[in-house]
């Protein structure tokens, strides 16, 4: 027997076994390959499947939750009012501190140049002129509500609309803005940009406070609104005297158990 | 050690709060804003917005109650009494009602029903919550927080209902209803009984204004409490026996009335105690009463029925008295009202007789230990009593009415009347009560005796009643009770023999040949055409041969 396989070896082995060596080993080999091909053509079916259960699954999932956030958003949108005014002002300012951020350094160069020739100083004045002359209306347009309100609801109703924290707080805000515009006029040319945004931020939030001021008159018109304010402010009260209530009692508790011990 | 040390934290809350009134002030503040409200807009008619101002007020007063329960400085009725040093009422509570009684006053004098009916349902409202909180004063048996509240709602309406505001009668009565119904699901008795007078003071009211349709809602609304009390209630409290004079007072006042009560007045007045049909009617009571107390002794609840005897018992203790002296005004004034008495008592004895028969059907309690054999007991002196009530309301009832009628010549009721005495003695022979029904045909013979005598202008009438007797007798004869029997043939007898005597030649239909002809054919009626108790009781007991031989037998 040669150590090696060599061409010369063959004669001596046994070609017709060979031949169906090879043929066992080749349909072996195809069947081999179909089994593979059908495995994998079941995978691929199997994971098609699977594919669009989860698709659906995860639709299903996101419609739901979705659902649930919106109704769980619309809940707390009409809930808290608050949440809703400020959610777009503060997406607006986010938008706007991202160009400031982006662009700071072109527009810092623009403002200390617009501040150098005046224009920035004039704009600020402008503005907290602006301002007062925004106070003014609003104080006119309170006499005409007032008149409506005093009109469909009773004296209380005014009371409570002299009283009420929202128009005050507009009052006051719109009373700091002019002050801040006028003072922003006095700083200096290289902080421009930051004199830029205030006057601008100002300006938005004025545009923001007049339809919170706006909304707030329309309430009041309506009478209803105004006894169930009262009436909230008294459940209020009642609640302030019972956790009154519930200190005294700890603090009687309190005492006693510290004489006993 | 200090008096505040040694205080229960009750009696400290109690004196924290009335030593520091002003820590209410802020809250009694917004209080009065919306008090100020409901006045300025129930100038202005805006009804929605008072209502909602007083719904507002109502929640608020109804969390301040719940928040100073137990420490309430409102005096019970015996401190009112015996202590005045200690009459003061707390201050909130009472100025709050004072607004809304000055509302409903304002309301009242401007006839605006709308806004008093808002204000009383307020009230209404405010009586209700007033059940969750007590007085520091507490007193078992009395709620004296609810007794001042609804004394407000109940003097609201009292006003509004002598203005002649029905509407506002009528939805204070429900409320008053609401109340006492509360009350008496909660044991609180004595509070109860002052509300039931109010209701009565309303009623009363009513009926001095002439006015129907309010006096419906009150009678009603007190009915309905003695329904309550008979399914929640206890006995020995006083409150069934006191509604129940309170009805027959009322109706005693109404039958009093000018407006007079025939065919349809009574209905639209007094008709939820007296009507039958009625479902909180003492009739239908009674059925309830009687269905219940079957119904537990059966499924062996001892101790819930015996409640229901009691309170059965206490219903029926003095009911008699009260329909006789009710059935001899309604004869005085030829009143409908007999009608709807005569079918109450039909109702509640055909029930009591029902009953009788249902407690003698069970099976008797085994004596295993004191428990049952103190049932068995219970129930053995139960239908003792029974048969003893009975007799007094078929007996003791018409022993009265049937001798007013002759007294007062009112005879227009006396054919029901007697027809009914035929029932009874029908159902006592069944039930073997034979006082009962011995009483009753010598009450029938004593009629058709006295209506003999020409002064009551009805001699026809005489010979047509006096076929009851004989039914009577035939029925004796059909169960085998010889003692009536006897008894009703020799008063049939007599009857006719004397009838004859004094009008040999007087022949009519319904004298005594052919009735006696009338009911020996009777027999052969089908049973679906006889839609009479009366008839159906008798043509479904006797056979033709029975009617003969009790003919046949006669002198």
């Amino acid at each position: 027997m040669p150590r090696l396989f060599s061409i010369f070896s063959i004669p001596k082995l046994d070609i017709s076994r060979l031949a169906l060596r090879c043929r066992i080993t080749l349909r072996h080999l195809r069947r081999k390959i179909r089994q593979q091909t059908d495995r994998f053509r079941r995978f691929r079916r199997r994971l098609r499947r699977r594919t669009r259960q989860q698709t659906l699954r995860l639709l299903l999932v996101a419609t739901v939750r979705l659902r649930r956030f919106r109704v769980w958003s619309q809940a707390q949108i009409v809930k808290v009012r608050f949440v809703r005014r400020a959610l777009i002002p503060a997406l607006l300012v986010l938008a706007a501190s991202g160009l400031v951020f982006r662009h700071g350094i072109q527009w810092q160069r623009a403002t200390e140049t617009l501040g150098n020739k005046g224009i920035l100083s004039q704009l600020e004045i402008a503005v907290g002129a602006a301002m007062l002359g925004v106070i003014g209306i609003v104080f006119s347009l309170s006499i005409f509500s007032i008149q409506q309100a005093a009109e469909r609801g009773t004296t209380l109703t005014l009371r409570e609309y002299a009283r009420d924290w929202v128009f005050r707080a507009v009052y006051w805000t719109l009373a700091l803005f002019a002050f801040l515009a006028m003072m922003s006029a006095l700083q200096k040319n290289e902080s421009g940009l930051y004199r830029a945004c205030l006057i601008f931020g100002i300006l938005a939030a004025s545009f923001l406070i007049l339809k919170i001021y706006f909304d707030r008159a329309m309430q009041f018109l309506d009478p209803h609104f105004t006894i169930t304010k009262v009436a909230k402010r008294a459940t209020k009260l009642l609640k302030r005297i019972q956790r009154i209530e519930r200190a005294v009692q700890s603090e009687v508790r309190y005492q006693r158990s510290r004489r006993r011990t | 050690m200090s008096i505040a040390q040694r205080m229960k934290w009750k009696d400290f809350r109690f004196v924290f709060f009335d030593r520091n009134p002003q820590l209410f002030a802020a809250f009694e503040l917004s209080l009065e804003e919306l008090q100020t409200m409901v006045f300025d807009f129930s100038n202005r008619k805006k009804y929605d917005l008072t209502q909602h101002a007083l719904n507002e007020l109502l929640n608020l007063l109804s969390a301040y109650l719940v928040a100073r329960g137990n420490s309430l400085r409102i005096p019970s009725a015996t401190m009112v009494t015996y202590m005045p040093s200690e009459r003061g009422f707390d201050p909130v509570l009472t100025r709050q009602l004072d607004r809304l009684k000055a509302h409903a006053a304002r309301g009242i004098a401007n006839a605006d029903q709308e806004f008093v009916k808002e204000v009383v349902a307020t009230l209404g409202g405010l009586s209700l919550a007033s059940l969750k909180s007590r007085s520091y004063f507490d007193r078992a048996g009395e709620n004296s927080v609810t007794s001042i509240v609804a004394g407000y709602l109940s003097g609201s309406i009292q006003d509004a209902a002598v203005r002649r505001l029905d509407d506002v009668a009528l939805v204070g009565a429900d409320h008053l209803r609401d109340v006492c119904k509360a009350l008496i699901e909660r044991a609180l008795y004595s509070t109860a009984l002052g509300e039931f007078n109010d209701l009565e003071k309303l009623a009363m009211v009513c009926v001095l204004n002439m006015s129907d349709v309010a006096l419906n809602a009150a009678v009603r609304a007190l009915s309905d409490c003695l329904l309550h009390n008979c399914i929640h209630g206890h006995s020995g409290t006083y409150v069934g026996t006191h509604l129940l004079e309170s009805l027959f007072r009322i109706t005693h006042a109404r039958l009093a009335s000018p407006l007079g009560l025939d065919m349809t007045k009574v209905s639209f007045s007094i008709g939820p105690f007296v009507s039958p049909t009625e479902r909180s009617s003492f009739a239908a009571i009674n059925i309830s009463l009687v269905n219940g107390i079957a119904e537990l002794s059966r499924s062996g609840q001892s101790e819930p029925a015996s409640r229901l005897m009691s309170i059965y018992e206490e219903l029926h203790d003095r009911a008699w008295l009260q329909f006789a002296e009710l059935g001899i005004e309604a004869v005085k004034k030829n009143s409908f009202l007999l009608h709807y008495i005569n079918s109450s008592i039909e109702e509640f004895v055909k029930a009591s007789f029902w009953l009788l028969h249902a407690l003698e059907d069970l099976p008797r309690i085994e004596a295993r230990d004191w428990e049952t054999a103190s049932a068995q007991h219970r129930r053995d002196r139960f239908r003792d009593e029974l048969k003893k009530k009975t007799g007094w309301e078929t007996t003791g009832v018409y022993s009265r009415i049937i001798p007013a009628m002759f007294e007062y010549k009112q005879l227009n009721y006396l054919d029901d009347t007697v027809k009914m005495q035929c029932l009874f003695a029908f159902w006592a022979v069944r039930a073997h009560i034979e006082d009962v029904a011995s009483e009753a045909s010598t009450r029938i013979f004593r009629a058709c005796e006295q209506l003999q005598d020409p002064q009551y202008n009805d001699i026809y009438a005489s010979a047509r009643l006096a076929i009851h007797i004989a039914q009577i007798g035939i029925y004796a004869l059909a169960v085998d009770d010889r003692g009536i029997y006897e008894t009703a043939a020799r008063q049939y007898s007599t009857l006719r023999r004397t009838f004859r005597e004094r009008y040999a030649d007087m022949h009519f239909v319904g004298d005594f040949e052919s009735a006696e002809g009338e009911l020996s054919e009777g027999g052969g009626r089908g049973l679906l055409l006889m839609f009479d108790e009366h008839d159906r009781e008798f043509f479904s007991t006797v056979t033709p041969e029975q009617i003969r031989k009790f003919f046949g037998n006669l002198e």
